[in-house]
């Protein structure tokens, strides 16, 4: 099946460190690197790694909130594909109709100053989506499917919980009925009970309308629960890309098998025992070279400092970027 | 409030099932919130007070003042405050206040003329009285005046007179009306300026922002009062009262605008980045839009704040060159211009009444300082 | 107070002043701690642990205020039993409790370094005052304490300043502070909320570690459960400023009682069940704020097993289910209408 949305070699880079009369910029960050993905219809796709690893860019990327430096973006849209390259602002803004995004903080996501229904009816009002009764009418509708009530509807921001404004922020995005979603860590910022209840609603939001996320997260067990597919990420590129099962219980790549074996389970009787007992992250506007995980993998291998591993299908569905993916026996999730 | 024992997973979307009541606060708005959190901050409503007193009085000084500012009382020239009474020498009590009466008399010995308190005569003083001629605001003729003596061969110098015999009280109102507008069109000059400039630096940013920002940066490099000082130098002498006044009102608000400019840069560029933002833009605002309805009100609470405490900046400058004579000029009066002939040692000593205008420069100044302080807390209501 | 007791604290009561109006936030809450043991302190924001955890160093902030309870200490420094709450906040006693026998670590390290001086100056700072060491003496300690937490290049980096380490390394960095006086309690307030993954389980095995070196006690204050399981012994769960339920660690996790606890370990994503996955069975509403705290139990407005007439009227007592497990729901207290 044609994928809902190709992603093409992109990267992603931003100037740091600024000097020069006029502002010059003296160095680069390149914050995703040479990324390629499909996004299939009515999937989730995780996408997991550490701070640092570009996820958060990815997402803006994907959606050109964030101008890629290199490579493409496309969207299906009646059976055609869209460049988001080749659109100006207008275009654009008509583009996002169809892709739209969760933020982390909904503290920050709303504007204070309005009220949840303005906040809500606001992309249908610019988009003109009918007049004042329609909108007021889908309005409440959205904001129902996103278990708000009625009669909370006039009050302004700081009278929501977390929980609460989150709902809000997914109402909100889903007003124009889009397709494909990023919801960039919606969950990170709730407390544990909340959490549940959100991850809930993503899930019945998608059986109900059909719905594509791409679903960024650093917590594995969160992705573990909701996604179809995960893609790893270290120091802006994927390095390993298959389902989510096979991630959790077959991982291929070290770094997903130092991730995995860090997180500490609820049961007691099972010891964590992390792989990476030191080392830091490498500082992201100074990658290693060659595989950008060799100064912490302890399968390493002269070879890995100099080239770089290719993202490739080591079995079918299974994309893996280590020279030594088919050699390694790698310790997964403890089932 | 509900206590139903609900299978958990038939509520999937977890609706709060108990009915939380709806607060005061909950609907209430941005500015509403800062009104709240303001009126908490006691000395700040005790300085807007101050200030809203002052500007009041000020507005009506026509009406307010006995006299105009150029009115010379001659025989009551370099005269003393006259405080008014209630009780009299016999300590009979009266509902109407009146002063003393003074009368001038030759001293045998300096052969000087002086003025000495008759306790035996008392001139009452009256409210809503018809004296002096006046045109309020330059547009329509009166002569009421709210207090004032009938008798006109009387007079009321309440902070007394200067060296030609001219009502200070009035001198002050006019005063306080000039260097509170001058404040005014010079903070709205800057604003206007910073807004606009500090605007395009920081939502275009890149070049536009790098040239915009270090022509602020040379503009700030240079040392203010000699800048006046040559500004206010180059302004042809023979310009008349109206036109200085409003030169020199341009020429502070050209130089006060570099702050607010940054200000407003730097709380553009962190804006852009919000999430909100991001969010307006995803739901297709036009840049109009995000900037008018998103960015605008998130800092103009903010501004406001600046505003306030960049007025007494403004204020001190008009005080500053007016004081060393460079500023606005006679007929035309502000604090400075009344200080400005209180400058040497000879009428500090022997009028010390002509200082009166520094002391309202400085409850004003710190009346604004106050009303600042409460306004920095009430812009973000929402946290505690 | 027994004598292997290290710290206990009884009925404490803590208020916090808004608005005119005296609010409780921690309400006849009682733990007792044994030397060497660590202790979970877990909660949803707002539940009083860390508020807990800072009474218990006289460390709270302006608006708060301790009404009524004892913490008492057994100083092995001192030699004898102490109470905490009868000390003045600003006093010299206190003074000799904190950073000495009581030590305590943040989320945010740089809260507890100054950006103006080096790591090795602000150890020894506190290695000074503490163990009266001469200078030489006290920058040995410093550069051993650093090296034992795992900051390679020990001697390189004392001499360096906070920003100069990466988020991971500054953690340690504290963990050396703290531990630089060989306190006999360490309270870790949420150390490892804000690192990654990677490196929260790096952070997580040194403790450990240390613990077992060290001998001192730990008041882990976290509500990551999964972070509960893997270093605490014992564990308490806090709710709206109360205690709940607490018991041993293998107890609360692998047969709770309380509703609250129940549904909590319930809502939490977990690898192990990754087969079919089911829909999480997440607790409805949201934590009440401190105005709505509802009458009776705190949980009641987000129950499902609410008894009529019981569960809104009193605070239910923590009764015992064993001889380590405590909980406080009248599901388990069969003297009907009797309340505490």
């Amino acid at each position: 099946m044609e994928p809902l949305i190709k992603i093409r070699d992109l990267d992603v880079t931003f100037p740091i460190g600024k000097s020069g009369f006029f502002g010059k910029p003296t160095a680069y960050l390149q914050a995703v690197s040479g990324i390629s993905l499909d996004i299939h219809k009515r999937e989730t796709l995780g996408l997991v790694g550490e701070s640092g690893s570009g996820k958060t860019t990815l997402g803006r990327a994907i959606l050109h909130l964030e101008k890629p430096t290199r490579g493409k973006v496309e969207l299906r849209l009646d059976d055609e594909y869209v460049d988001l390259e080749d659109l100006n602002t207008k275009e654009l803004r008509k583009i996002w109709r169809h892709m739209q995004m969760v933020f982390q903080d909904p503290y920050a996501s709303l504007n204070p100053r309005m009220t949840v229904r303005e906040i809500i009816a606001e992309p249908l009002v610019v988009n003109r989506k009918g007049n004042k009764n329609d909108i007021l009418e889908k309005v409440e509708k959205v904001a129902e499917m996103c278990g708000l009530q009625r009669d909370q509807l006039g009050r302004y921001p700081h009278a929501f919980s977390g929980g609460q404004r989150q709902r809000i922020a997914i109402a909100r995005a889903l007003a124009l009925m889009p397709q494909f979603i990023v919801s960039d860590e919606p969950v990170s910022a709730l407390d544990v009970s909340i959490q549940a209840q959100i991850l809930n609603l993503f899930k019945e939001l998608q059986n109900k309308l059909g719905l594509t996320y791409l679903f960024i997260a650093h917590d594995l067990a969160t992705v573990a629960h909701v996604c179809d597919r995960v893609a790893v990420m270290y120091l802006g590129q994927i390095v390993e890309l298959t389902e989510t099962e096979k991630i959790f219980y077959s991982p291929k790549h070290p770094y997903t098998e130092a991730l995995m074996s860090a997180i500490p389970d609820i049961d007691p009787d099972r010891k964590m025992n992390p792989v990476l007992s030191s080392g830091e992250r490498p500082n992201p506007a100074n990658p290693p070279s060659g595989c950008r995980f060799h100064t912490r993998c302890r399968y390493v291998e002269p070879h890995c400092k100099e080239v770089q591993p290719e993202l490739s299908e080591i079995v079918e569905g299974h994309f893996v970027a280590c020279h030594r993916a088919e050699s390694l026996t790698l310790q997964g999730a403890i089932e | 409030m509900s206590t139903t024992t609900t299978a958990t997973g038939t509520l999937s979307v977890g609706v709060a099932t108990r009915e939380t009541k709806v607060k005061r606060t909950d609907t209430a708005t941005h500015w509403q919130l800062m009104w709240w959190k303001f009126r908490n901050h006691k000395m700040a409503l005790l300085g807007g007070s101050i200030l809203a007193i002052m500007a009041i009085l000020s507005l009506f000084a026509e009406f307010v003042g006995p006299y105009t500012p150029q009115e010379r009382t001659a025989k009551y020239a370099q005269g003393r405050p006259m405080g008014f009474h209630f009780i009299d020498a016999e300590n009979s009590f009266h509902l109407r206040p009146f002063v003393y009466a003074r009368v001038a008399k030759r001293n045998k010995v300096t052969l000087r003329m002086e003025t000495t308190v008759d306790k035996t005569e008392m001139w009452p003083i009256s409210f809503f009285v018809r004296a002096d001629k006046y045109k309020m605001w330059g547009l329509f003729e009166s002569d009421l005046h709210l207090f004032g003596l009938e008798n006109n061969r009387h007079f009321l110098h309440l902070l007394g007179t200067d060296q030609l015999g001219r009502d200070m009280f009035s001198r002050v109102l006019y005063a306080t009306r000039t260097s509170l507008s001058i404040g005014a069109i010079g903070v709205g000059l800057a604003f206007l300026l910073g807004i606009t400039l500090g605007g395009i630096a920081g939502y275009f940013g890149g070049m536009v922002d790098g040239v915009i920002m270090r022509l602020i940066e040379f503009i700030r490099s240079i040392p203010t009062l000699p800048l006046w000082l040559a500004l206010a130098a180059a302004l042809p002498r023979e310009w008349t009262a109206l036109q200085v006044y409003l030169s020199i009102t341009a020429i502070l608000a050209l130089i006060g605008w570099t702050h607010l400019a940054r200000r407003v840069r730097g709380k553009l560029l962190a804006l852009r980045e919000e999430e909100f933002v991001l969010a307006a833009r995803l739901s297709g605002c036009s840049h109009a839009r995000i900037v008018t309805r998103h960015m605008l009100p998130s800092f103009m609470s903010y501004m406001i704040v600046d505003l306030t405490i960049s007025f007494p900046y403004i204020i001190m400058a008009e005080t500053a060159l007016s004081f060393l004579g460079l500023g606005m000029r006679e007929p035309i009066v502000s604090w400075g211009v009344l200080l400005y002939s209180a400058q040497n040692i000879r009428s500090m000593v022997l009028m010390p009444w002509l200082l009166i205008p520094g002391l309202v420069v400085i409850i004003a100044v710190i009346a604004f300082n106050f009303l600042g302080d409460g306004m920095r807390d009430a812009a973000d209501p929402y946290t505690k | 107070m027994n004598q292997d007791t290290l710290l206990e604290i009884k009925n404490i009561y803590i208020s916090v002043e808004l608005d005119g109006h005296s609010l409780p936030i921690v309400e006849d809450v009682s733990l007792s701690l044994k030397a060497g043991e660590i202790l979970a302190l877990v909660g949803e924001s707002g539940c009083g642990k860390s508020v807990t955890a800072q009474s218990i160093m006289q460390l709270l902030p302006k608006p708060l205020k301790i009404e009524s309870g004892e913490i008492k200490m057994n100083s092995h420094k001192q030699g004898k039993i102490i109470d905490i709450t009868k000390m003045d906040p600003r006093g010299a006693e206190i003074r000799k409790i904190r950073g000495n026998e009581i030590a305590m670590i943040f989320q945010e390290p740089m809260s507890s370094f100054s950006p103006l001086h080096t790591i090795g100056n602000q150890l020894m700072e506190v290695i000074r005052i503490h163990r009266k060491a001469s200078k030489p003496k006290a920058k040995a300690i410093a550069v051993e304490m650093l090296d034992k937490v795992g900051i390679p290049g020990a001697a390189r980096v004392v001499d360096q300043y906070p920003h100069e380490l990466s988020g991971g390394m500054r953690q340690r960095a504290m963990i050396a502070k703290a531990l630089s006086c060989n306190p006999t309690l360490l309270i870790a307030d949420e150390p490892t909320t804000a690192l990654d993954v990677t490196i929260q389980a790096q952070v997580l095995t040194l403790m450990h570690g240390l613990q077992s070196e060290f001998g001192m006690a730990i008041i882990f204050i976290t509500h990551d459960l999964g972070v509960v399981a893997q270093v605490a012994d014992r564990v308490a769960i806090m709710y709206l400023g109360n205690i709940i339920e607490q018991g041993t660690v293998r107890e609360i996790l692998k047969n709770p009682k309380h509703p609250y606890t129940v549904n909590l370990i319930e809502a939490v994503p977990r690898l192990g069940r990754l087969e079919g996955r089911k829909a999480l069975v997440p607790i409805q509403g949201s934590v009440p704020s401190l105005y709505d705290r509802p009458v009776g139990c705190p949980f009641v407005t987000r129950c499902t097993r609410v008894i009529n007439n019981r569960c809104e009227e009193a605070m239910p007592r923590l009764l015992s289910m064993s001889t380590d497990h405590q909980v406080a729901c009248f599901l388990y207290d069969s003297t009907e209408g009797e309340t505490s």
